[in-house]
């Protein structure tokens, strides 16, 4: 008698835990992941959305930002329920589009949003004549450099070769003005392949060609990581933890001062100039990219926007908040507020806008030189891949022709590959 | 005797009920899933190429797994953390049972403490060691610099060949404990007289330690042994949080291997594949150490 | 005993307890660190060498994650979340298991069904299986019947790597526990269940404590199932939050040591005060085994 009235005390507890839980979350609930980059102020803006429309939106953060890129696929493969709206980047678009987890918007793009859009931001969002979002952080690698630190060492400009980088450098060093001259991002993730891209294209190298052939185990590719590893083992101006960092602690060295110059995405004097994050306000400055002779000061881009997951049970909410937060209007809020990069002309020519963001002009000077990794649905698992190679040899465990020689086969087989499976 | 044989008919109806409940988790959360990932296993699935479906490859997964050398650099890596947790946890754990097994008087205090580092969670070992060997403010930095023992900070684990000692040693910290308490209860149970008596035909305190406690803890050298096989091989939080596999692979054990082949190369049927050789591996392993101690335990009697 | 012995026997003495306070100084000084870490002013830990007493301290970490609230949305917030349900869970699979596993424990032992081995080998083979294997397959079956992101999810798994300990715990120490007790209570009329449930189970407190301790324990560690089956704060558990936390503050320490703290305190409670539940069920298991 005991143990069924047991049971049966049991099974309504578990029905009715259950019911509070289905009636508990009946109200319209958008998720997203993000990294940590720009936490107060998402929420701030996700208070704002929920105060306009009656929409919750929940965060959730997780280390790295394009780690997120792993959650995000598992939940897609999954369904894609577990987050309806995403950042998505540009070398993601593909994989996502082709593989049929993220939702075409097309339908929402009217012909002045078209109009609208920067071109370059665009190409971000659109991959074989569909749109899959809309442009948040229409951006590109900038160089930064901390201008005061440059005159207490007799230096009126910024360094041009990359020779003047390594003489600037040890000079700030040697002087004490900084332990190192600078950091950089090159945790074994993606965001050391956009620094090698960037790097490789100021020594006049090549990733890949048009037909999609790589072509970084020649040339000027190979001197960049030659460089790279020599500036962190021969030169030492490189901080040794910059191979296990990603972009958000290079940016932590350069607001607190411990680095003289970083390359950094979105407009990096919003935050270097935010009393709450740095300590070296109005000290910095925006130059171009170094390059081998002056001449080729290229950087990498990095188009990122926001998206809809297509499994998700709330599209027409999910637009609306993607509208909200990356529309001209949420762009204008995002460069002042965050330093991101907009990618909508009217935001660009906003008095307010180049009132607010500092070295605007500046950063147009580098919008001539800009290169773009390959937009290819396979990029993730080359990405991976090349991270590796890339890391062996900035760990000295292979040399830089070797590693790009193998990154080669690997990349060619990967390709490969992935057109044999979806003949 | 007609009644006994329904009463043990019913004993036995009532037995099947009551172990149900637990045979069908046990069947939803384990058996099936492993049977599904056998199945997996000779397929090819590129989750990221979902209209495809599934595609039959046989053993090819196996065989593209067995050829693959950075496989086996992470299962003998694996092995490295394994073979150095067996040896100095052994005998760092038997070191401090002698130590502790005296009468003291804040006996229960100190079991206390002792236990700490065996409940805590894996995770929180790993935050609390991230932050120890943190490269500007950790606490081993400070210490070593404090005592004049370096003369400045060391990206611990940043370096290529150090990373894994550093985790090699935040794992013993918190694994001894166990084998501490496992020799502690088989000290108690060695018999005084036993000492006495070698006393007194003048043996010297090493030569009982050789000659008695040695041999009547060798069971539990064994099961320690085993365990700490089976544990280790599987470890994984401290790896995932501390360094994520890097720097350069130089951390990347088996699970994290199969992790990120599952999560970040989307190869389900190969990650499979991977599973059960790795499955295989450590069922050697003990198949191996049964044998090797029970030949042992012959040999002894 | 001569002098000379005297002197050797005070100095191992003193030789043994110097080197038991260098062990105890081992096991407590990363925990102390971090606790200091908590409540020490960002500047004195942010020195070379850091300051090791701090020189003032707060307990602001703690409060803000006490009182956190759902509307204030913030780190502590999710810490707090992340807490809670790990508490939900924890003692979801507790309760279950020792009511399940004193249920199969009984039928192995006393109403003699089959499956005694199978369940002893069952045991060798969770404990001897990776987690990584499940896994894959978990994910598939869980996206099938929609089993992400939630608190029942994880409840399911951990009871099943959680039952084959309890029941053989518990089978051990029904083992120990004479027939003839229960035999009286049959004969004066009670049936197979009220005998477990009245004679049995009241006899077998410290096993029921030891395996208690031991599964609620290993539920609040877990993480790896954790991390993959859970996203949002609806279910997420405080080894997944603490490894956010790794990653994402990498200049807080005073926060990431107050979760680290808060996060031991269940598992560190228990060793404090149940210590000789934990070693009889780690003894016990382990000999064997």
């Amino acid at each position: 008698m005991r143990f069924k009235s047991f049971v049966l005390v049991l099974v309504l507890l578990v029905l009715s835990f259950s019911i509070f839980m289905s009636v508990y979350a009946t109200d319209v609930e958008l998720n997203t992941i993000e990294g940590p980059g720009n936490v107060p102020f998402y929420l701030s803006r996700f208070v704002e959305f929920a105060d306009k429309t009656g929409i919750k939106v929940n965060l959730n953060v997780i280390p790295y930002g394009r780690d997120a890129g792993i959650k995000l696929i598992a939940s897609f493969i999954a369904g894609g329920e577990q987050y309806d709206v995403f950042l998505i980047d540009c070398i993601e678009v593909a994989q996502y589009a082709e593989a049929g987890w993220v939702m075409p918007v097309d339908k929402w793009i009217t012909p002045d949003l078209e109009k609208e859009i920067v071109p370059f931001a665009k190409d971000g969002m659109m991959f074989k004549g569909h749109w899959y979002g809309l442009p948040y952080a229409s951006e590109w690698k900038s160089f930064v450099y901390n201008d005061k630190m440059l005159k207490n060492a007799d230096y009126t400009e910024f360094p041009k070769t990359w020779d003047d980088v390594v003489k600037y450098s040890q000079k700030l060093q040697d002087s004490g003005v900084v332990k190192y001259a600078t950091a950089f991002s090159w945790a074994q993730k993606e965001s050391l392949i956009c620094d090698f891209v960037a790097i490789a294209a100021s020594f006049g190298g090549d990733f890949f060609d048009a037909d999609l052939n790589p072509l970084f185990n020649k040339g000027g590719a190979v001197e960049a990581l030659q460089w790279m590893v020599d500036s962190l083992y021969k030169y030492k101006i490189v901080d040794l933890a910059s191979i296990m960092w990603t972009e958000d602690n290079v940016d932590a060295a350069m607001q607190s001062g411990d680095i003289a110059y970083q390359l950094s995405w979105g407009y990096p004097l919003v935050r270097l100039n935010d009393p709450d994050k740095s300590s070296i306000l109005d000290q910095a400055k925006i130059g171009l990219m170094p390059s081998v002779d002056g001449k080729h000061p290229y950087t990498v881009s990095g188009p990122m926007g926001w998206s809809i997951s297509k499994g998700t049970k709330y599209p027409e909410e999910a637009w609306k908040f993607i509208e909200f937060i990356a529309g001209p209007e949420g762009s204008k809020v995002a460069a002042i507020q965050a330093g991101m990069f907009s990618g909508w002309k009217s935001v660009l020519n906003d008095p307010e806008v180049q009132a607010g963001v500092p070295g605007l002009e500046d950063m147009a000077k580098q919008a001539d030189y800009i290169v773009n990794r390959p937009i290819v649905p396979w990029y993730h698992e080359f990405s991976v891949m090349l991270a590796e190679k890339l890391h062996e040899a900035l760990t000295l465990k292979k040399s830089p022709q070797d590693a790009l020689n193998e990154a080669i086969e690997e990349t060619l087989k990967i390709k490969t590959e992935y057109e044999k499976a979806t003949k | 005797m007609e009644l006994n044989s329904t009463l043990e008919a019913k004993d036995k109806k009532l037995g099947y009920i009551l172990i149900a409940p637990t045979l069908i988790i046990l069947f939803l959360v384990v058996i099936y899933p492993l049977l599904y990932a056998f199945y997996i296993s000779f397929y090819n699935m590129n989750v990221a190429i979902p209209w495809k479906g599934k595609i039959f490859v046989g053993f090819d997964n196996y065989i593209s797994v067995i050829q693959d050398i950075s496989w086996w650099k992470a299962i003998l890596r694996t092995f490295y953390f394994v073979i150095a947790d067996i040896v100095v946890g052994i005998i760092l754990g038997l070191m401090i049972a002698l130590l502790l097994n005296k009468k003291l008087i804040i006996k229960s205090l100190i079991f206390a403490i002792v236990l700490f580092p065996y409940v805590l969670p894996p995770i929180v070992n790993a935050l609390m060691w991230k932050l120890i060997y943190d490269s500007n403010y950790g606490l081993l930095n400070g210490m070593l610099y404090q005592f004049g023992f370096i003369s400045d900070y060391i990206a611990w684990l940043s370096k290529t060949n150090l990373a894994i000692i550093m985790l090699i040693i935040a794992n013993l910290w918190q694994g001894t404990p166990f084998a501490v308490i496992l020799f502690l209860s088989g000290l108690k149970s060695i018999p005084l007289e036993l000492y006495e008596a070698a006393r007194i035909d003048g043996s010297s305190s090493w030569q009982s330690f050789k000659y008695i406690t040695l041999p009547l803890l060798k069971p539990i050298i064994y099961i320690l042994i085993v365990m700490k096989t089976i544990l280790t091989f599987k470890i994984f939080d401290l790896i995932y949080a501390l360094t994520g596999g890097g720097p350069a692979n130089t951390t990347q054990v088996v699970s994290m291997k199969i992790y990120n082949e599952s999560f970040n190369f989307l190869k389900f049927g190969r990650a499979s594949a991977m599973s059960y050789i790795l499955l295989g591996v450590v069922t050697c392993f003990v198949i191996i150490y049964m044998k090797l101690f029970e030949e042992k335990k012959e040999t002894e009697n | 005993m001569r002098r000379p012995e005297i002197i050797k026997k005070r100095i191992i003495s003193i030789l043994m307890i110097f080197l038991i306070l260098i062990v105890l100084f081992t096991v407590l000084i990363p925990f102390f660190w971090t606790f200091i870490t908590s409540v020490a002013p960002a500047v004195d830990i942010h020195q070379r060498p850091p300051k090791w007493i701090p020189t003032k301290i707060s307990f602001k970490y703690y409060m803000d994650i006490f009182t956190s609230s759902k509307k204030a949305f913030g780190v502590s917030y999710e810490f707090k979340r992340g807490i809670l349900n790990s508490m939900i869970v924890s003692i979801s699979v507790t309760v279950i298991a020792l009511f399940f596993g004193s249920l199969a424990a009984y039928s192995v032992v006393r109403l003699k069904i089959p499956f005694g081995k199978f369940i002893t080998l069952f045991i060798l083979l969770t404990q001897m299986m990776p987690p990584v294997i499940l896994i894959i397959p978990l994910y598939f079956i869980a996206s099938k019947v929609n089993m992400f992101d939630r608190k029942v999810s994880l409840i399911l798994i951990y009871l099943a790597f959680n039952l084959p300990l309890a029941i053989w715990i518990l089978e051990g120490y029904f083992k120990s526990i004479p027939v003839s007790i229960e035999e009286s209570a049959l004969i004066d009329g009670c049936s197979r269940l009220q005998s477990l449930f009245r004679v049995l189970l009241p006899l077998s407190g410290p096993a029921l404590f030891t395996t208690g301790i031991f599964v609620f324990i290993a539920s609040w560690n877990e993480f790896l199932m954790a991390l993959v089956f859970t996203s949002s704060l609806t279910a997420k558990t405080m080894p997944v939050a603490i490894a956010e936390f790794i990653g994402r503050f990498t200049t807080d320490y005073g926060l990431m040591a107050t979760a680290g703290i808060l996060g031991s305190m269940p598992p560190l409670i228990f060793a404090a005060i149940f210590q000789r539940y934990l070693i009889s069920g780690i003894t016990a298991g382990s000999v064997k085994g």
